[in-house]
């Protein structure tokens, strides 16, 4: 083609290219699956045999309630048994056969005084090894190295820490008193904090981790006591007013809230940590309560019945710029603002007469449900310290027990079965 | 052939000939190209209008806006297998009145037949069928909300509207999945546009990746998402356009 007619033909052709758009959409909202994962039996010892299956079993367990992956069924793993430790020694065919995005495989030691393992994360697709991590402890603390590598697999996939180490505090009533509870995320190694044979109500985390926020009456009538978790010593903090319930710490550590009763009226107060300051910040003649921290600790939400019923509001946590929160339903109560600031969970009765769980974005309002059809009193819940995961109480299964929940309830696993009612669950923050 | 003939050839004449009606083209041509694009520029297509998604509103009144949200339930369960079928009486040619009506049941009630019985008939599974009927029951007498404009097979939306665009938008939806693992913090900003060329039965021929969004995660899982779409054939007048221009994708989680 000579020069001529190439230049000819593109005078006649650019401008129509120039002129054609192509047409684009836009694509969201996903379906978020969780990530099939392998986790096959892990190699060991002779003499860690036992040690390495409960590893396994805990591992497993973590990593289903962390509600963001699938346990794939060993019976149909298609991978040699004997296959070795190492990316080069791994068919990873056959783990896509199955369908694994992931693939965890681990050796287990023991020696007479001490337990370890060492822990190898695959990517499978891409046939390489991503994360391996050497751990050990007594050898009772088996649970606590799945925890920890459990943790490690999180960390890896969200580039958040996992919360496989925190603790949930719960109330538990028994024949004895009333006790709180420390329980691991998986509702194991139940710990007995605190047993006392009168009324204690709503303990609270200090953000540190070391100490203990609770209601009792004690002294007569109710008023907020702390617990040194090391020493175990109590110690009252704070009597205000006629009677004083329900203390949170801020997220800072610095202050606290509570709900306090004067002449009659019930209202939110805040004061310092150390329990000097206290000063009342809602003044509404209804009944006012319940408060919770915004992650900022700028922010309160709480409950009010100045509506009528019981509604949720929110404030400045000075006590200015109240506006109500939460127009549907007609008894809202127990919120709880999500470490991630976006959420508020909270325990709500339906028209059923039914108690659910829900949560309402504080900025839209936006309400949506966690809990439906599932027993009859679904409550009190608690945001996971990363605000992946909620926990609640539930009668699901009859006495009130506790469960972990994805915030939306897709995935929700009961993990205790005490014989006692379980109530008011408090997570505790991480790096205890 | 002599240099005469040659030059007497009337090729030679035409191709001396062909110049200048060729310079009086492309002369002709670049004006009159000009003079459009001076006069009457390109219109402006806007790149960020969304087209229109349409669903089906469920018919029914509304819910109340003070009632908390119930999350929609699954369809109810088909109906439990009942008994075998009684084998239809035969017809009777002309109905007699019976002169004494005797109290009979209008059938036979029907017998359960063993040769025919399955699995579903063991006591577990009748207790769960009769559960699942209770349930299904129970589900068909509570109040469906939707709109009193809508349509008996419909969903929740509230949007309006018919276009190739939206069937190709719900059946891309269809297939997004992403893994729980995407962190929030990266599902606030990962984005990526993929380039689908499209076969006039709606098949993806070929895609290509405008931009990629940064994590091997998601853009794995968007190329899960587009093998396993089945995209609606496109309309006769715009097979062409798919097919050559293809069709852009922004993948936002």
């Amino acid at each position: 083609m000579t020069p001529t007619r190439t230049l000819t033909l593109a005078l006649l052709v650019l401008p129509s290219l120039a002129l054609a758009q192509r047409t684009y959409i836009e694509v969201g909202s996903p379906n978020f699956q969780p990530l099939p994962i392998a986790v096959p039996p892990f190699a060991h010892e002779t003499s860690a045999q036992a040690e390495a299956a409960e590893l396994l079993q805990v591992l497993r367990s973590d990593l289903t309630l962390s509600g963001i992956f699938d346990l794939l069924d060993p019976k149909g793993f298609l991978a040699d048994s004997g296959e070795g430790l190492t990316a080069p020694t791994i068919r990873f065919a056959r783990w896509t056969d199955v369908g694994a995005e992931g693939l965890v495989k681990a050796l287990v030691r023991k020696t007479s005084t001490e337990i370890g393992g060492e822990f190898h994360l695959f990517e499978v697709r891409a046939g390489r090894e991503v994360l391996f991590q050497v751990h050990r402890g007594p050898a009772s603390s088996v649970r606590q190295l799945a925890h920890r590598f459990a943790n490690d697999v999180i960390q890896y996939y969200t580039r958040e820490p996992g919360i496989f180490l925190t603790r949930i505090l719960a109330l538990k009533k028994t024949s004895r008193g009333r006790e709180i509870v420390a329980y691991d995320v998986d509702g194991q190694r139940a710990e007995v904090l605190f047993r006392d044979s009168g009324i204690v109500l709503l303990p609270a985390w200090r953000p540190d981790g070391k100490a203990i926020l609770f209601t009792s009456y004690r002294g007569g009538r109710p008023e907020l006591w702390t617990l040194d978790l090391a020493t175990r010593r109590q110690h009252r903090l704070l009597a205000v007013g006629d009677l004083i319930t329900g203390g949170v710490y801020s997220p800072d550590g610095r202050k606290i809230a509570f709900t306090a009763s004067q002449d009659g009226n019930s209202d939110v107060w805040v004061a310092n940590a150390d329990g000097s300051g206290a000063r009342r910040v809602t003044t509404d003649s209804a009944i006012d309560g319940s408060p919770t921290w915004a992650p900022d600790a700028k922010r309160i939400c709480f409950v009010s019945n100045r509506a009528g019923n019981p509604h949720l509001y929110v404030m400045n946590a000075d006590g200015s710029d109240q506006r109500r929160l939460t127009f549907q339903g007609n008894y809202n109560q127990t919120p709880r603002w999500s470490p991630r600031g976006d959420l508020v969970a909270f325990t709500a009765r339906d028209e059923r007469k039914v108690f659910d769980v829900f949560t309402v974005s504080p900025e839209t309002g936006k309400i949506q449900r966690v809990t439906q059809d599932q027993g009859r009193t679904n409550e009190q819940p608690t945001w996971a310290p990363n605000g992946r995961l909620l926990a609640f109480t539930s009668d699901r299964e009859g006495r009130p027990q506790l469960v972990v929940s994805s915030p939306t309830g897709d995935r929700q696993t009961v993990v205790t079965r005490e014989e006692s009612e379980i109530s008011t669950p408090e997570w505790g923050p991480l790096g205890r | 052939m002599t240099a005469s003939t040659l030059a007497q050839s009337p090729l030679l004449a035409r191709r001396d000939r062909l110049w200048p009606v060729v310079s009086l083209s492309l002369a002709v041509h670049a004006a009159l190209i000009a003079l459009a694009t001076l006069l009457n520029s390109a219109p402006i297509v806007n790149l960020e209008q969304k087209p229109i998604v349409a669903k089906l509103v469920r018919l029914g009144e509304k819910r109340p806006q003070e009632l908390l949200p119930r999350i929609q339930a699954a369809p109810p369960p088909a109906a439990a297998p009942e008994a075998p079928p009684v084998p239809a009486a035969k017809p009777e040619p002309a109905p007699k009145p019976a002169p004494v009506p005797k109290a009979q049941p209008a059938a036979p009630a029907p017998k359960p037949q063993p040769a025919q019985r399955t699995a579903a008939s063991s006591g577990g599974d009748v207790l769960s069928s009769v559960l699942s009927r209770v349930k299904r029951e129970r589900a068909l007498s509570e109040p469906t909300y939707g709109d009193p404009q809508g349509d008996p097979l419909g969903d929740d939306s509230e949007a309006a509207g018919d276009q190739y665009l939206a069937l190709v938008e719900r059946s891309l939806r269809e297939s997004y999945v992403l893994p729980s693992t995407i962190s929030d913090r990266d599902r606030l900003h990962l984005k990526a546009t993929v380039v689908l060329y499209l076969d006039s039965d709606g098949r993806v021929l070929r895609y290509a990746f405008e931009s990629r969004s940064g994590s091997s995660a998601f853009d794995a899982a968007l190329e899960r998402a587009i093998h396993a779409a089945r995209i609606p054939p496109p309309p006769n007048e715009l097979r062409q356009r798919y097919r050559n221009e293809g069709l852009g994708v922004l993948y936002r989680p």
